[in-house]
């Protein structure tokens, strides 16, 4: 792929700044801006590297383009007739400019990823390799990504320039529309092209010549490893991944957790201009919106919390009295909330019920008008997701969220039918103090139109793939052995008091509803029901107390009592598909938590048949002197941690064959390599091999004894004895 | 980017993890720093393990922090990663008395580097100074240490209430000016000009300039 930039000669006294920018289109004044870029002669090309020269813009700038290139292929619609129009990034007015009337581009980005490699490889007759007229094609789609990371600029506008460029795209939209695979329902938008100014930006794998289809597959690899690594497990490379789970990738995988979690993240907030919060800015006028939106977020979350304690107290006490004949009670009192408080999905998340609803209705009712670009956008992705032959969920949630968070930007920013007028309707019944929250609104729609229909499907590729990967099958046996153990050998400190029997059916209860949720954020509202309630089961007299250090092993004992096996593919699933902001609080924490407790339960069986159960302390390796068990400790150079086992030993086994049952144990391929120490007061000594590794604890009398197994070459610093008051 | 949001713009929100060994006051610490100026607005302001709070800024902005506790027996220490990825800052914290939660959180370093770089603002931060009798790590040791790894250094008693709330705000202010830097670092990258290099360095500096002067603060304020 090649770079372009505008040359200096590029009228810069014309770009105002962007900020100057936002407020004239505020004000609705000055829509005819358009891209002076576009005429190709004042293009000079520069490679990026050579270009920023700092590696990190180098980086933002490629991810940036890339996830351009995805999300290029959006459909585009008619200028909403709309005075107060918000929002002013240029590539807005760009499209502006361009949609007097209905453009078309069918957009495949999801396909594009997953059909790609099947492409290139067998050449697909659906989508023959695109010639010639395409050159300048590539080149607009490239000027686009120039634009955009100049953060919005657009020039005055040249009528005549701009048509011209409206014709070439019309006429390269057409062909695209040829090429594309989908060759159905690209067709049907050729008439309405052809007769009218129509706008492409661009149809990437049609469009773009061998080489950038050649970033693109690397791309998708890597997109995969985003993908799987932006997973909770990822982040610590335990994400089952058929290709990967080879012994070395998990420090592999481990390498930029951060880099990769906040990737998608940034994406979606850069080309989108979201604001912090992920929240599409609705208004500049409403300058107080911003704080608002806090405080309507707290008392929003206080009436969400209020109606779980109730929804849980309630529950609670009728699963006392009749347990038998719990069900149709929690049914009917779900009923009755329903009827009282309206269903949790409609009343989520909106602030102000009337306005709210009449927009988030017509939403609604847009989706299901096949003649619109909405709607027709939304039925392509989810027939493209079924037909893909993508397997790893993680993949197939990141188009998802993405996909979401796409169509909300589009109806955002550029409306479709009555939308805006809509939005304005609902915007003059608020009160003063009010405010539509407009993006949570959308969010709950496009739960129910992407999500929804979804669901199935994304839930037969998790089973597959968890297990594929063995991992459900782990988590199950595990969970059975666990079942049996008591609450000490969760690692449950003595103070804290695990949740009772009434406690656990509770929340098992709360568990099966979740399971049976379908959209994420009824799943999430029950899953923090759950976490509020181990809380209180926990018997901590105000519940202060519980920090992460008692909370995690609760948590894990709850899993493994209350059976929850589905544990795993429910929190990547909520949090696969929650919008990227919300993981930063309240929800990311707890979901990451579960899924602690999901791989601590997976190696319940293996550490406590090595380190003994219950006491997780290494320092508890002063084990009596003699004994028919030797403790030793293997520093684990890949995290720095350290870890513990137990082997049985007669009195008389010689440090040769303590090595060699590590090293057959710990897997070590190089044992030559490794050697056992003595350790005392962090100072160690090699054991030879014929010494008995028993006789030296011995010979420590009374000082901190223990051994370790290293590579010899090791340099470690080793934790001096422990101090009997330290603890 | 961050040119849309021109000076006092939302809510920042900043992650913070607490790493550090079992039953050295990490939990103590949030409490205690929560307690001092309560506020209920979260659904769980109960809890230890996570807590939120909002801070107002010198220069008037509102931000919003996210601090995550971890648990610190050994048997979860793999989990780390799930934890701290994306997070701005992280407090390691070790029990002053106690040489192998020292350890530990030079463990924590190693591993915090390697995975982040220098993407996240570190404290290290040595509590119960209340047993000061016992104490095993020298001051002068743990400072010179954290100098070495870049991280700041804070002694803190959450039992008797001492430093912490010092020790939030130096946290506060280095998780700001991480983003800002960052933030500097994006304009620039927008610019588009060729002065982009120079105002980097102008920015790196001034960040370090700063970081001086806060291990310098945190230790006089003990």
């Amino acid at each position: 792929m090649s770079w372009f930039r505008r040359s200096s000669r590029a009228h810069p006294a014309n770009r105002p700044a962007p900020d100057a920018a936002r407020s004239v289109a505020n004000s609705g004044t000055d829509m005819s801006k358009s891209l002076s870029s576009l005429d190709e002669q004042r293009i000079e090309r520069l490679e990026p590297e050579e270009f920023f020269h700092d590696p990190v813009h180098v980086r933002h700038y490629k991810e940036e383009a890339k996830f351009l290139s995805f999300m290029a292929d959006w459909e585009i619609v008619d200028h909403p007739q709309q005075e107060n129009y918000f929002s002013a990034d240029f590539e807005e007015e760009l499209l502006q400019q361009r949609t007097h009337t209905v453009p078309y581009t069918h957009t495949h980005t999801h396909t594009r990823t997953h059909t790609l490699e099947d492409k290139l490889a067998a050449c697909s007759s659906a989508s023959p390799q695109p010639m010639p007229p395409l050159g300048r094609k590539r080149k607009f789609l490239e000027l686009l990504f120039v634009d955009n990371i100049r953060t919005g600029i657009a020039l005055p506008s040249d009528g005549n320039q701009l048509q011209q460029q409206q014709q070439q795209r019309q006429q390269q939209s057409t062909v695209l529309c040829k090429k594309s695979k989908y060759a159905s329902s690209s067709l049907s938008s050729i008439g309405s092209i052809s007769t009218t100014t129509a706008t492409t930006i661009s149809t990437t794998t049609a469009t773009c010549p061998q080489q950038v289809l050649k970033d693109c597959r690397i791309n998708r690899k890597q997109l995969k490893t985003e993908a799987l690594a932006g997973s909770i497990m990822g982040a610590i490379g335990k994400c089952p991944n058929s290709e990967l789970t080879a012994v070395g990738s998990v420090s592999l995988d481990a390498c930029h957790p951060g880099e990769r979690n906040t990737c998608d993240h940034y994406d979606i907030k850069q080309f989108f201009h979201l604001d912090d919060q992920g929240n599409i800015l609705l208004n500049m006028a409403h300058i107080v919106e911003g704080r608002a939106q806090g405080l309507a977020r707290q008392s929003q979350s206080r009436r969400l919390y209020r109606r779980y304690r109730r929804g849980c107290e309630c529950a609670d006490e009728k699963h006392c009295d009749k347990p038998g004949c719990c069900m149709p009670l929690i049914l009917l009192l779900r009923l009755l909330c329903r009827l009282l408080f309206g269903h949790p999905r409609n009343k989520m998340n909106i602030q102000s019920v009337g306005p709210g609803d009449s927009l988030r209705a017509y939403t609604l009712q847009l989706a299901q008008d096949p003649s619109s670009t909405f709607a027709r956008n939304i039925e392509n992705f989810i027939s493209c997701t079924k037909e893909s032959r993508e397997a790893a969920p993680q993949v197939v949630m990141r188009n998802m969220r993405q996909f979401m968070s796409g169509m909300k930007n589009y109806l955002v920013k550029h409306g479709e039918g009555k939308f805006h007028a809509e939005l304005e309707s609902a915007r003059a019944r608020l009160k003063s103090d009010e405010f539509l929250n407009l993006d949570a609104m959308l969010e709950t729609v496009m739960h129910q139109l992407v999500v929804l229909p979804l669901r199935e499907h994304l839930y037969g590729i998790f089973v597959d793939y968890y297990k594929r990967s063995e991992d459900i099958q782990l988590l199950a046996q595990n969970v059975r052995y666990a079942y049996e153990r008591d609450a000490s050998d969760f690692g449950i400190r003595a103070t804290v008091t695990p949740p009772s029997q009434s406690a656990l059916r509770l929340i098992a209860n709360l568990l099966w509803r979740l399971q049976e949720a379908e959209l994420p954020l009824d799943k999430l509202e029950l899953f923090l029901c759950v976490i509020s309630t181990v809380f209180d089961a926990t018997g901590c007299p105000r519940g202060q107390q519980l920090g992460a250090d008692d909370f995690l092993p609760v948590l894990v004992y709850v899993v493994a009592k209350c059976g929850f096996v589905g544990a795993e593919i429910e929190a990547e699933f909520m949090w696969g598909l929650l919008q990227p902001t919300l993981l930063n609080g309240e929800p990311g924490y707890y979901l990451t938590a579960l899924c602690s407790a999901v791989q601590v339960l997976k190696t319940f069986m293996a550490s406590e048949g090595e380190s003994g159960s219950g006491s997780l302390d290494w320092r508890s390796s002063c084990l009596p002197a003699c004994s028919s068990v030797l403790r030793v400790i293997i520093p684990d150079e890949c995290n720095g941690s350290l870890q513990t086992r137990t082997l049985p030993v007669r009195p008389h086994t010689t440090t040769r064959e303590v090595c060699r049952i590590i090293a057959h144990k710990a897997r070590i391929t190089n044992p030559q390599d490794y050697a056992l120490f003595k350790l005392v007061d962090g100072e160690e000594t090699l054991l030879t091999d014929a010494e008995c590794p028993q006789d030296a604890r011995l010979a420590a009398k009374g000082k901190h004894c223990m051994l370790a197994y290293k590579r010899i070459d090791a340099k470690i610093a080793w934790p001096t004895a422990a101090q009997p008051g330290s603890h | 980017m961050s040119s849309r949001r021109p000076g006092a713009g939302p809510t920042l929100n900043f992650k913070a993890v607490l790493l550090g060994e079992g039953c050295v006051g990490k939990t103590s610490l949030v409490l205690r720093y929560m307690e001092d100026r309560f506020n209920t607005q979260h659904l769980s302001t109960l809890q230890a393990s996570f807590v939120t709070k909002k801070v107002m800024l010198p220069d008037e902005r509102r931000a919003q922090l996210n601090i995550w506790d971890t648990a610190g027996q050994e048997r979860f220490h793999a989990l780390g990663p799930i934890y701290y990825r994306g997070s701005d800052g992280a407090l390691l914290v070790y029990d002053i008395t106690d040489q192998d939660s020292f350890q530990k959180v030079k463990s924590w370093v190693r591993e915090l580097k390697q995975m982040r770089g220098s993407e996240i603002a570190l404290i290290i931060v040595g509590n119960k100074t209340d047993l000061e009798d016992q104490r095993a790590i020298s001051y002068e040791t743990a400072l010179r240490y954290a100098q070495t790894v870049g991280a700041h250094y804070v002694e803190t008693s959450a039992k008797e209430n001492d430093g912490v709330n010092e020790l939030f705000e130096l946290l506060t202010r280095l998780m700001v000016e991480h983003h800002g830097s960052k933030q500097q670092n994006d304009t620039n990258a927008l610019r588009l000009q060729n002065s982009i290099s120079d105002d980097g360095v102008e920015a790196d500096q001034d960040e370090n300039g700063h970081t001086n002067a806060g291990v310098q603060r945190s230790c006089c304020g003990i």
